[in-house]
């Protein structure tokens, strides 16, 4: 089950670094001074990664563009725990994060459909809660983030599978 | 009265042969002794044939392998050893539902093309308490008791004037008048027949009771009404976000609710009748999972993670006077439900890792646990009349609905290989639930005995309903 949503998680970036290379503006352009790699890599298609537009980046002193990509993590089913690929992405969400001290992230938990609507409200809860201790012990303000459930309320995919359940599963950033 | 088609013979047919039971139903069908074994078989092979759909009608029975509560294991949730099942400790009393006399009044059909008598008929067949007849023709039994009223038409008023008449000496037993109205008015029929149904049988009928839930037909999530047969749904909220988890207070006059309308979880009531949605607590994190004291006090309790976790709290009606009933930080507590008498809550939490039920005193002392179902239990609710509660369980990779004893002892299965079972909730009468499943795409509403028998759908509206919640009777 975990291979299956990992390699179709594997297949949607593949895709998406097909589909990045076409696009006008590249927003990974890394801010050089930074010294660090860019955040990890992009999933096109969708409404769905949060962080804003892709255009709309900051500029520093030197011209170079700043990164504000925020991506979202995902969870396996009844977990709020972060796996292995979870927290590389949330590194490098902080990274991002703390470039834009005046940011206000908001930290959406979501949930799939199956179990009932009160234990998935708290689910998604503890996974918003996870996220937002991690990136405060990474030296993110806890002030500048907001935890949010939507419980199994908002789901990005309407579908009634596996597939989509896992897609559901799911910390999305907005700022 | 109630039509079984094919596919419902031949998925009742596999029920028998697949757990090895001669058993007799003690549900809507009555009995149907050894010899169904026989007919049982030829009826799958019929089945097999061509599986008809069940047409959306509103007292067709789905069907299903379950038309039983099972006694099943505690740690597998399967059916115990074979047994025969027990049939129902008592034989229904036969009534007549004469037709009714019109006096001065004209007579009228009601929505969906019913009579009067036929809604009252319906409804005292729903309390599973009758036999009943109608003066169509048809012969069955001599009743013992007769149903029958005049409409009468007095000053510009419509009155449905009630009457319960014994059967042999021809004696009027009980009588009350209701206003009806014209065109006549559900309630009245539905006061009548609960009043029947407590005269003969000193409980309270459910004919008077409506169903809260959440659909999302307008694109949002709101909360509706619905009668407890289906009819006269209706939405109450208007607040074009996402509004779930509606509790009925104990009388029945408010509605709570978890609301996204400020953009955070928070709890709120609606007054039933009144468009205006009142906040409760609007802590920080999710105000969630209200239930009111059913013995009245007016206090709710509530899931709330404002101290850094997912706890139980206790509130009064205004979010205010608030004590944490649960003190356990590594996990989730939730879906608490009161006793009929207030004095104890059943709830759900994972703090050994599975998420299973657990019973405290209302202070929150004396925590035990319930349930040990080698899988997930979740959303209980106590019955009304205390000896029972209703949960579901995941076993078998979907969710199905159990029922226990406040002990968890005598632990029962209402379903299997069904589909997903959600938020069931028990009329006041204590013998039937009702529940959300998912048919097909989208979830609806149903309802069953609470032996498991006459499952049959309730609604049938665009987009899904689900999260529903029995009021208390509404006279």
């Amino acid at each position: 089950m975990r291979t299956f949503f990992r390699l179709s998680f594997l297949a949607v970036i593949a895709a998406g670094v097909l589909v990045s290379g076409c696009s006008k503006k590249d927003p990974q352009l890394v801010d050089p001074t930074a010294g660090d790699p860019g955040p990890g890599t992009e999933i096109p298609g969708n409404t769905n990664t949060g962080g804003g537009n892709p255009g709309d980046n900051g500029v520093d002193t030197g011209g170079h563009e700043i990164p504000t990509h925020l991506e979202d993590v995902f969870f396996g089913l009844d977990l709020y725990s972060l796996s292995t690929e979870s927290r590389r992405g949330l590194d490098a969400n902080a990274d991002v994060i703390l470039l834009h001290p005046e940011w206000q992230v908001v930290l959406e938990g979501h949930c799939d459909e199956r179990g009932t609507v009160e234990y998935n409200l708290a689910l998604g809860q503890k996974r918003a809660d996870s996220v937002r201790a991690y990136l405060a012990d990474l030296g993110v303000p806890i002030d500048q983030m907001r935890s949010v459930s939507y419980g199994e309320e908002s789901p990005f995919d309407p579908g009634h599978n596996e597939g989509s359940w896992a897609f559901n599963r799911r910390v999305h950033f907005v700022r | 009265m109630t039509k079984v088609n094919s596919g419902t013979a031949a998925r009742w047919a596999l029920a028998q042969i697949r757990f090895g039971r001669f058993f007799r139903g003690g549900g809507r069908g009555g009995s149907w002794g050894l010899g169904s074994f026989v007919l049982g078989s030829l009826l799958l092979a019929l089945g097999a044939v061509g599986i008809a759909a069940a047409q959306p009608d509103d007292v067709e029975e789905t069907g299903s392998g379950f038309e039983g509560a099972l006694p099943v294991d505690p740690v597998t949730g399967q059916p115990t050893e074979i047994d025969f099942e027990i049939t129902k400790g008592f034989t229904k009393t036969s009534v007549l539902v004469r037709e009714f006399d019109y006096d001065g009044a004209q007579r009228r059909l009601l929505a969906r093309g019913e009579s009067p008598e036929q809604v009252l008929a319906q409804d005292l067949e729903f309390s599973d308490f009758f036999s009943v007849q109608r003066e169509d023709g048809r012969r069955g039994t001599p009743a013992e008791t007769v149903v029958y009223a005049r409409v009468v038409s007095r000053f510009g008023k419509v009155v449905l004037q009630g009457q319960l008449l014994e059967s042999a000496t021809g004696d009027v037993i009980f009588e009350s008048e209701y206003p009806l109205g014209d065109p006549p008015d559900r309630w009245a029929l539905h006061a009548f027949s609960d009043d029947v149904v407590l005269y003969l049988t000193g409980e309270a009928g459910v004919a008077s009771t409506r169903i809260a839930f959440v659909g999302n037909a307008t694109g949002s999530k709101e909360v509706y009404l619905v009668d407890y047969d289906g009819a006269r749904l209706s939405r109450v909220t208007s607040l074009g976000s996402i509004t779930i988890s509606p509790a009925w207070s104990a009388e029945g006059k408010y509605i709570a609710c978890t609301t996204f309308a400020s953009g955070n979880p928070d709890l709120a009531k609606i007054e039933v009748g009144d468009p205006e949605v009142v906040a409760i607590s609007t802590r920080q994190g999710i105000n969630s999972a209200p239930e009111w004291d059913p013995a009245g006090s007016g206090d709710i309790i509530a899931a709330l993670s404002y101290e850094g976790n997912t706890e139980l709290y206790r509130m009064n009606s205004n979010g205010g006077d608030l004590h944490r009933l649960t003190f356990e930080p590594n996990s989730i507590e939730t879906s608490a439900t009161f006793s009929p008498s207030g004095g104890q809550i059943a709830f759900v939490s994972d703090r050994t890792g599975q998420t299973q039920i657990y019973i405290m005193d209302a202070d929150g002392a004396n925590v035990r646990r319930l349930t040990y179902l080698n899988g997930y239990c979740d959303s209980p609710d106590w019955s009304p009349k205390g000896d029972s509660i209703v949960f579901v369980g995941r076993v078998d990779g979907a969710f199905d609905l159990f029922t226990m004893a406040a002990d968890g002892t005598n632990l029962r299965r209402l379903s299997s290989g069904e589909g997903n079972h959600e938020n069931p909730s028990w009329a006041a009468d204590g013998r039937h639930i009702v529940y959300a499943k998912r048919d097909g795409n989208d979830r609806r509403l149903f309802i069953t005995a609470a032996d498991g028998s006459g499952k049959r759908q309730l609604t049938w509206s665009r987009g899904d309903q689900y999260n529903p919640a029995w009021s208390p009777p509404l006279r």
